[in-house]
C-alpha cells in the first residue's frame, strides 16, 4: 500500500544552515496495518507522516501509494489523492470553526464532489457511528473535546478513505477520552482500515500492532507486536 | 462548491460584521454617486428635451413652404400641389402625411372699424387663419395648444366639414367686446361665418394672432379664393431610424417642383439634442470618473481586507487543503468573497440610490416644480451594468489574495497558528 523508498527531506534555514528532517528512509505499510510513529519531538516522525499523506511533496526519493509514484504528481492531483485515500485526525482537531458539526463533515465530501442529496445520508451515518448524531447542528465551541475529535473522525471517515492519519489523536484529551478515541480508531482497523498513529505516548504506541521509532530523521527501530 | 462557498462566505461576514460592512463603504458610495448622477443627468437632459421639442416629436420630418412671393398680386406663389405632397404616403418608408395650411385673411371689426374711420380712416385687424387636418390637431397629444374653453375638434367635425374654429384668447378677448359668449359665436373669415367651438391659451405671440379651422373644410370651401400664405407638412416616417431617408426623398420630391429658396425643412431640434446630449457626456464622464475613483479605492480597501483575511485564515486553508481542497477550490473560495464584497456593496449603493431618487420625486411632485417635468429615474440597464461592473471589480481586486491563499503549501498552512 505505502512504499517510501529513500526519502530525504532536508528544511533549508540559511545557505550554511539546514536541518535534515528525514534521512534516506525507507518503509513499507501494507493495507490493514495498524502502525504507531514514536519519536520525541523533532525527530521527524512529523515530516514523515506529512510525507505519507502527501501534505508535502517537497521530499527526495521515491513515494509510491497504490503503486502511484506520488512526488512526480502536481498539487492538483495530490489534493484529489489526499481526498481519496486519507482521513485525518489532528491533535487540535482541525474543525472549521464557523462551520456546524455537519458542515464540518461535509467539507471533505463537497470536494469529492458528492452531490448534496447524497451528503446527508452519509454524513449522519458517519455520526452515528462515532456517537455524535445529536450533536450534529452544534458548533465546534460548544462541545467538549472528546466530541469535537469524533466529529474530526467522523470527518475522517465519511469519504470512506482507506488510510486513517492520525497525528496525536489523544494529545489534548483526558485519559478517560483517549481511551474511548483509541477504541474507534482500534475498531476502524478490524473493520479493514489502515491507520497510522503518530504519537509521544508509548501507551498509545503500544495498543498498535507496529511501532516504528524515529530518531534524527532515521527509523532507529520497527517492531511488530503479536495479535492480543 | 459555489453554493457552499457562498454559504461560506456569509458566515464569514457574519463573524466580522464592522469590519465588512466598513470595507463596503467605499464601493456603496461609490455605486450611490453613479446612479445619482447618472440619474439626475438624464432628468436634466430629458426636462430639457422635452421643452426643446415642444413643436412636435421628433420623430416627424417638418417642412415649411413659403414659395416665392410674387409683387404684382402682392401674395406667394406655392408651385406644388399639396396632392403631390399626399402622394408621398405611397411610398413605402412614409406613415402619414400631415399638412397645415397657414391663409392669411383680414377680418373687420366692425365697432373699431367705426371708430377708427371716424378718427383716421380705415382699421384693419389682421389674423392668420390656420387650416389643419383633423389629426395633426389632436392639441392633447401635441400639447401643442391647451384648451382653456370649449373643446377641440373631433373626428366627426373633420369627416363631416363643419366650419368650427378654435381661437386665442386674445382674439376670445376682442370678440368679447361684441358679445358676452365666445363659445357658440362666430367669426367671419374671408366672408365665411366659422362657429367658435374652442378658446386656447397662446404659447407665445405668434400664435395669440392664429385662428385654427379644419383643412377639410378649408380646402373645400376656400377653393380658390384665398391663397394660401405658407404651408407646414409634417411628414412620418414608417421608424425613426428611416429619418434620413425619408428626409432624402421628400427633399427630391420638392425640388421637382420648387427651388431650394421656396422651401426648408426644419432640422428639428435633434441637432440641439445631439449637442445637449455630448455636453452631458462631458458631465457624465467627469463626474462619473469621479464617482468611478471612488469605487476603485473602494476595491483597494476590499484587497486590503481579503489580504487580512487570508493571513486569517492560513489555518482553515490548510485544514482544507488537507481534506482534498486544491488550490483552484481555495482560490474560487477567495474571488467569490471578493466578488460578493463588491456586488453586495453596488446592491446596497444602488437601493440607497433608489431610495433618493424615490424621495426626490415625490418632493418634486408635491412642490412647486412639479410642473417642470423633472423626474428622476434609475435606468434598470445601467443598473445591472453597475452591479457587473462591481463584480469585475470584485475578480479584480480579489484575484491576488485569491492566488496568495492558492498558493499556500498544505504542510506549512496546516502548521501555521
Amino acid at each position: 500500500m505505502i512504499k517510501l523508498k529513500n526519502i530525504q527531506k532536508k528544511y533549508v534555514l540559511s545557505k550554511q544552515n539546514s536541518v535534515i528532517a528525514l534521512n534516506n528512509v525507507s518503509l513499507e505499510i501494507q493495507q490493514g496495518e495498524f502502525v504507531a510513529i514514536i519519536g520525541k519531538s523533532g525527530s521527524g516522525k512529523t515530516t514523515l507522516l506529512n510525507t505519507i499523506a502527501c501534505l508535502d511533496k517537497q521530499i527526495k526519493g521515491e513515494y509510491f501509494l497504490d503503486n502511484i509514484l506520488i512526488n512526480k504528481k502536481k498539487q492538483k492531483q495530490l489534493a484529489k489523492i489526499r481526498n481519496k485515500y486519507f482521513g485525518f485526525v489532528f491533535q487540535n482537531f482541525n474543525l472549521l470553526q464557523k462551520l456546524t458539526a455537519y458542515e464540518n463533515i461535509e467539507v471533505p465530501l463537497i470536494y469529492k464532489k458528492v452531490p448534496r442529496r447524497n451528503r446527508k445520508k452519509l454524513i449522519e451515518e458517519y455520526a452515528e457511528k462515532v456517537g455524535i448524531k445529536e450533536r450534529l447542528s452544534h458548533k465546534p465551541n460548544e462541545l467538549s473535546g472528546g466530541q469535537q475529535q469524533r466529529i474530526a473522525i467522523a470527518r475522517a471517515l465519511v469519504t470512506n478513505p482507506q488510510i486513517i492519519i492520525a497525528d496525536e489523536p489523544t494529545g489534548a484529551l483526558d485519559e478517560a477520552t483517549g481511551i474511548q478515541i483509541m477504541n474507534i480508531l482500534k475498531e476502524l482497523n478490524k473493520e479493514g482500515k489502515t491507520v497510522i498513529v503518530v504519537t509521544h505516548d508509548i501507551d498509545i504506541a503500544n495498543q498498535a500492532r507496529r511501532k516504528i521509532t524515529v530518531s534524527d530523521g532515521k527509523i532507529i527501530s520497527d517492531v511488530k507486536v503479536g495479535e492480543r | 462548491m459555489i453554493y457552499e462557498s457562498i454559504k461560506m462566505v456569509f458566515k464569514v461576514f457574519k463573524t466580522n460584521k464592522l469590519r465588512t460592512f466598513l470595507t463596503m463603504l467605499g464601493i456603496i458610495i461609490g455605486i450611490f454617486s453613479i446612479t445619482i448622477i447618472f440619474a439626475i443627468s438624464t432628468a436634466t437632459q430629458h426636462s430639457l428635451t422635452s421643452q426643446l421639442s415642444f413643436l412636435d416629436d421628433t420623430s416627424k420630418i417638418k417642412v415649411s413652404i413659403t414659395g416665392s412671393f410674387d409683387e404684382e398680386t402682392g401674395t406667394n406663389i406655392i408651385n406644388i400641389p399639396s396632392s403631390e405632397i399626399f402622394a408621398l404616403e405611397k411610398d413605402e418608408n412614409i406613415k402619414k402625411v400631415d399638412e397645415l395650411v397657414t391663409y392669411s385673411y383680414k377680418e373687420v371689426d366692425e365697432m373699431r372699424q367705426k371708430e377708427a374711420e371716424e378718427s383716421s380712416g380705415m382699421w384693419w385687424n389682421s389674423y392668420q387663419c390656420q387650416a389643419i387636418t383633423y389629426s395633426a390637431l389632436d392639441m392633447s397629444e401635441t400639447s401643442q395648444l391647451s384648451l382653456i374653453e370649449g373643446r377641440n375638434f373631433s373626428q366627426m367635425d373633420d369627416i363631416n366639414r363643419l366650419p368650427f374654429c378654435v381661437i386665442s384668447t386674445e382674439i376670445a378677448n376682442k370678440m368679447l367686446r361684441k358679445s358676452n359668449d365666445v363659445i357658440g359665436n362666430t367669426l367671419k373669415i374671408n366672408n365665411i361665418d366659422f362657429e367658435v367651438i374652442g378658446v386656447y391659451s397662446a404659447k407665445d405671440t405668434y400664435y395669440e394672432s392664429v385662428v385654427y379651422v379644419l383643412n377639410s373644410y378649408a380646402k373645400y370651401h376656400f377653393g380658390q379664393d384665398i391663397i394660401p400664405q405658407q404651408k407646414y407638412y409634417q411628414i412620418e416616417p414608417i421608424s425613426p431610424d428611416l429619418k434620413d431617408t425619408v428626409t432624402e426623398t421628400v427633399n427630391n420630391k420638392l425640388l421637382e417642383y420648387l427651388n431650394s429658396n421656396e422651401f426648408f425643412m426644419e432640422q428639428d431640434f435633434s441637432s440641439y439634442e445631439d449637442q445637449l446630449s455630448s455636453v452631458f457626456g462631458i458631465i457624465e464622464l467627469v463626474f462619473g470618473g469621479i464617482a468611478g475613483l471612488s469605487i476603485l479605492v473602494g476595491g483597494i480597501g476590499i484587497m486590503n481586507i481579503m489580504l487580512v483575511s487570508v493571513n486569517e485564515r492560513i489555518k482553515e486553508i490548510g485544514i482544507r487543503m488537507a481534506l482534498g481542497a486544491n488550490s483552484g477550490n481555495i482560490k474560487l473560495q477567495f474571488l467569490i468573497e471578493g466578488i460578493m464584497l463588491t456586488i453586495l456593496s453596488g446592491v446596497i449603493g444602488m437601493l440607497i440610490a433608489m431610495g433618493v431618487v424615490y424621495g426626490v420625486n415625490q418632493f418634486i411632485s408635491n412642490s412647486e416644480f412639479s410642473e417642470s417635468g423633472f423626474v428622476l429615474a434609475i435606468n434598470m440597464v445601467t443598473t445591472a451594468k453597475t452591479i457587473g461592473f462591481c463584480g469585475v471589480i470584485g475578480i479584480i481586486f480579489g484575484i491576488y489574495p485569491a492566488n496568495k491563499a492558492a498558493k499556500l503549501n498544505p504542510v506549512d498552512a496546516l502548521r501555521y497558528e
